[in-house]
């Protein structure tokens, strides 16, 4: 398939666990040729469930498949001396190198980047780990699970009478992948704008997520307020204002932002309530003037703390969070997402795996993408891009490499060829 | 500093709230020149958010709006005026980049639609960032992160199944997932652009971006008919994985502590710190087992945990290599020493906030390092300095479109 996505003639070799696995996935899907090193026994990840069906082990697993689509695979020891020449030899022909060897990792190995920089002054090398190459927890064991924690994320999520909660699908990994993508992308284009030849860049998952904690780092640094995970509430509705939230539906169930000066307000909500012959009282004299004027978190926050209005504006709130829960009772939560948000009234809804993989708006839009993965010899269904780039889109244009299906390839283009191959190969420095 | 990675990159961003401002962030972080096209009739959102310094009011104290947006130029234009849109069409005509997160139906409004922008500058490259995309049915369909968090099935498997999808307590897309795809993608495209003169059109739709970085559930349903639910804090290809509460601190305060084992010598491990018989089974040794034993596993780390405090516990798993971190909360991450060794947090001064902390930038590099030289601006601030330096106006004309309330 020709290639003519942005990133098209650029080189990777991606030697990165899985902490790495989707920055090497957003640089193939956009168009770099991916070179994945994996180790004699294959990455890792080759193993963690769930799999996919007849299909055999190492080449089985899901999330191996979904995240190294569009690479190929070079499986050889770097640790043997004939590996580690051969890596030094792939280092010189490629663009960019991600790796997330810990420091020790790496001084065990040899690696160091002032070295490699020595074979390929335009290298740019992109270091992803859990804590990043300095300080006292740079050699410290991670998991995404611990950079969730150690970030400050998690301590948003959850129920206080339950523990902290974790993120889905490895947000921590994903978040560290994605500035280091970010980061290649960075360093590739200083290369043409400054001049700026090769370079490193070093990602710590701590750091990588800190962001994500919203305004909590914020309250601490200006009102020495300590946020905690919120349960039914969230962070930017700390009063748990009616019109905001999830709410049950008759099938399924929304969760709403209407509370605000976004899209058409609570008032477009009520407006929906009232072509549905739902609105009560809502929209007569005063109430309606409440409604169209006062339900923003500014201003009810100041009528819930003034003592001469707080009382009654808590019973008209308690009052609308009546007639919306009754409301939304009374339809389906598509129906309401649909016909809410076709009026501009904040309305999400909450979505299953299977939602997804059946929505109409997302099948239109032509996102899911198909691949026949010959070597496994099935058909894959691949969720789409992140972004669509008009002259240059992202491509999906190989399945996942089985283990070690390129390696005499990519090493016949280092000058290895066929004999020598075979030796390393009885060697078990190359699979 | 004078050697930033993208330093002549000229961006013009007309983004609001998280997820487009965090992109022009971090292209103002990498050394680009951001101007924050604002308006005070359609007002960025979080520029009237909290948390602000106590007893202040007005458009620029929020520390929300303020850290999303270090590095950035203000002007305020009223692009609705005709005076106003000519003089947004120049900063088109000065931009390498332009960016927003507007619904479709806004950035019509306004005349910044691709058809537009890209006839008054060929190489620009024009990144929007509309929840739904700009094509098929739900197209217009708008709102923020925490909806997001709703449609793109995140909720859903987010948490325990004893309690309601409510999500992950932020607006979580919008600051990591949403704002660095689409960073990535105008560097992409800018990059071609510098080659050949030619921009283009860049589409995020934020829930595909998001459903992008969460795509396992999807896939593993789709292609093995795999039905995943709210799991709590458990995972498939590790066990124990979890979050176990420790002995209260000294103020009688909560305290949890992740920890996993991914692999047989972390487990080994475990099980000889906790020094329990009923782990040191061989049977445990395998992840099958371990996963068909998850409950009885957690419930015996649970009771040791119980026993111990989060900083002993950290401290011990961690000299045995075994993944483990408390759960910090804001003030510990900000103290953590690690976090302060490597200089994440950056203290900059605020003419009106003061001297405020802010997030650092997501990574390091070494020739050309990003990082943050001035706050984020007060609105309009540069207002003036942008009408002289890039549009050419003399000083009466700019008193005139004040007066017109073209600039304000």
């Amino acid at each position: 398939m020709e290639n003519n996505s942005a990133l098209a003639g650029i080189k990777v070799l991606d030697a990165s666990n899985a902490i790495g696995h989707y920055a090497g996935k957003l640089l193939a899907d956009l168009g770099a040729k991916v070179y994945k090193i994996e180790p004699i026994i294959g990455d890792e990840s080759r193993t963690y469930p769930p799999y996919l069906p007849k299909v055999e082990k190492l080449e089985n697993s899901l999330q191996f498949l979904l995240l190294n689509a569009n690479k190929e695979s070079l499986c050889i020891d770097i640790a043997h001396p004939d590996g580690h020449a051969i890596f030094k030899k792939l280092v010189a022909e490629t663009d960019i190198l991600l790796e997330s060897w810990t420091l020790e990792e790496k001084e065990e190995l040899k690696i160091n980047h002032d070295a490699l920089i020595d074979i390929n002054p335009n290298l740019i090398q992109a270091s992803i780990t859990g804590w990043g190459l300095t300080g006292p927890k740079a050699n410290w064991a991670y998991a995404d699970i611990i950079g969730i924690a150690m970030s400050g994320v998690m301590n948003l999520a959850g129920f206080l009478d339950g523990p902290p909660e974790n993120l889905p699908d490895q947000q921590g990994y994903h978040c560290a992948s994605i500035h280091a993508a970010a980061g290649v992308l960075t360093a590739l284009l200083s290369q043409d704008l400054q001049d700026s030849a090769g370079q490193l860049i070093e990602v710590s998952m701590q750091e990588s997520l800190s962001i994500a904690q919203e305004i909590s780092m914020q309250n601490w640094d200006i009102r020495e307020f300590i946020p905690q995970r919120t349960g039914e509430s969230s962070q930017v509705n700390p009063m748990n204002l009616p019109g905001f939230g999830l709410y049950e539906c008759k099938e399924g169930m929304v969760y709403i932002m209407t509370t605000g000066t976004a899209g058409a307000g609570f008032a477009g909500l009520v407006e929906m309530m009232d072509e549905h012959q739902m609105a009560g009282d809502l929209k007569e004299g005063t109430n309606w003037d409440f409604i169209q004027t006062q339900m923003n978190g500014a201003n009810l926050r100041n009528l819930l703390t003034d003592d001469a209005t707080k009382k009654e504006t808590r019973i008209f709130l308690d009052h609308l969070e009546e007639l919306v829960t009754k409301f939304m009772q009374s339809f389906s939560a598509t129906y309401i997402y649909e016909y809410g948000q076709s009026n501009r009234v904040l309305v999400g809804i909450i979505s299953t795996p299977s939602d997804i993989s059946n929505d109409n708006h997302l099948k239109e839009r032509q996102w899911f993408q198909e691949i026949n993965d010959k070597g496994r010899n099935v058909k894959l269904r691949y969720p789409g891009f992140p972004y669509k780039l008009s002259a240059n889109p992202p491509s999906l244009r190989s399945a996942a490499p089985l283990l070690g299906e390129h390696s005499e390839k990519i090493l016949a283009e280092v000058g290895i060829l066929k004999e020598e191959f075979v030796k390393l190969q009885m060697q078990g420095v190359i699979k | 500093m004078n050697n930033r990675p993208l330093k002549g990159l000229n961006v013009l961003d007309m983004s609001w709230f998280g997820a487009g401002p965090i992109a022009g962030r971090a292209l103002a972080n990498a050394g680009a020149n951001v101007i924050k096209l604002e308006t005070e009739k359609r007002i960025d959102g979080l520029r009237a958010m909290a948390p602000r310094p106590k007893g202040g009011r007005g458009y620029n104290l929020s520390g929300y709006f303020n850290n999303y947006n270090s590095d950035k130029k203000s002007i305020t234009i009223d692009l609705t005026t005709e005076k106003g849109y000519q003089l947004g069409l120049e900063l088109i005509k000065w931009a390498d980049v332009m960016l927003t997160n507007m619904t479709n139906r806004a950035t019509n409004q306004i005349k910044m639609d691709w058809e537009t922008v890209s006839k008054v500058n060929p190489k620009l490259v024009a990144a929007y960032m509309p929840m739904m995309g700009m094509s098929g049915p739900y197209k217009d369909f708008q709102g923020f992160g925490a909806m997001l968090t709703a449609i793109c099935g995140m909720n859903y498997l987010a948490g325990f199944e004893k309690n309601r999808p409510v999500g992950v307590g932020t607006n979580y897309p919008d600051y990591v997932i949403n704002p660095m795809h689409a960073y990535i993608a105008i560097l992409s495209a800018v990059r071609i652009a510098k080659k050949t003169d030619l921009g283009q059109k860049i589409e995020l739709s934020q829930n595909e971006s998001s459903i992008a970085a969460m795509a396992l559930p999807i896939f593993a349903f789709d292609n093995a008919n795999i039905d995943y639910k709210r799991n709590g804090n458990s995972i498939d290809f590790a066990a124990p994985h979890g979050v176990y509460k420790c002995k209260d601190d000294h103020n009688g305060s909560e305290r949890w502590i992740a920890i996993t084992c991914i692999n047989e010598d972390q487990w080994n491990n475990i099980v000889k710190i906790i020094d329990d018989k009923s782990l040191a089974t061989k049977e445990y040794l395998t992840l099958d087992h371990r996963k068909e034993n998850e409950q009885f596993i957690d419930q015996t780390i649970s009771a040791w945990t119980a026993k111990h405090t989060a900083e002993e516990l950290q401290a011990k798993l961690q000299s045995l290599m075994i993944p483990a971190g408390i759960v910090q909360n804001a003030q510990e991450v900000v103290e953590d020493e690690h976090m302060i060794e490597r200089g994440y947090f950056v203290k900059l001064d605020h003419a009106e906030a003061g001297q405020r902390l802010y997030d650092g930038t997501g990574w390091k590099m070494t020739k050309t390092p990003i990082g943050m030289d001035s706050a984020a601006p007060l609105l309009g601030e540069h207002t003036f300095e942008i009408c002289t330096s890039i549009l050419n106006l003399q000083p009466e004309n700019i008193a005139d479109l004040v007066a017109e309330q073209v600039l304000y």
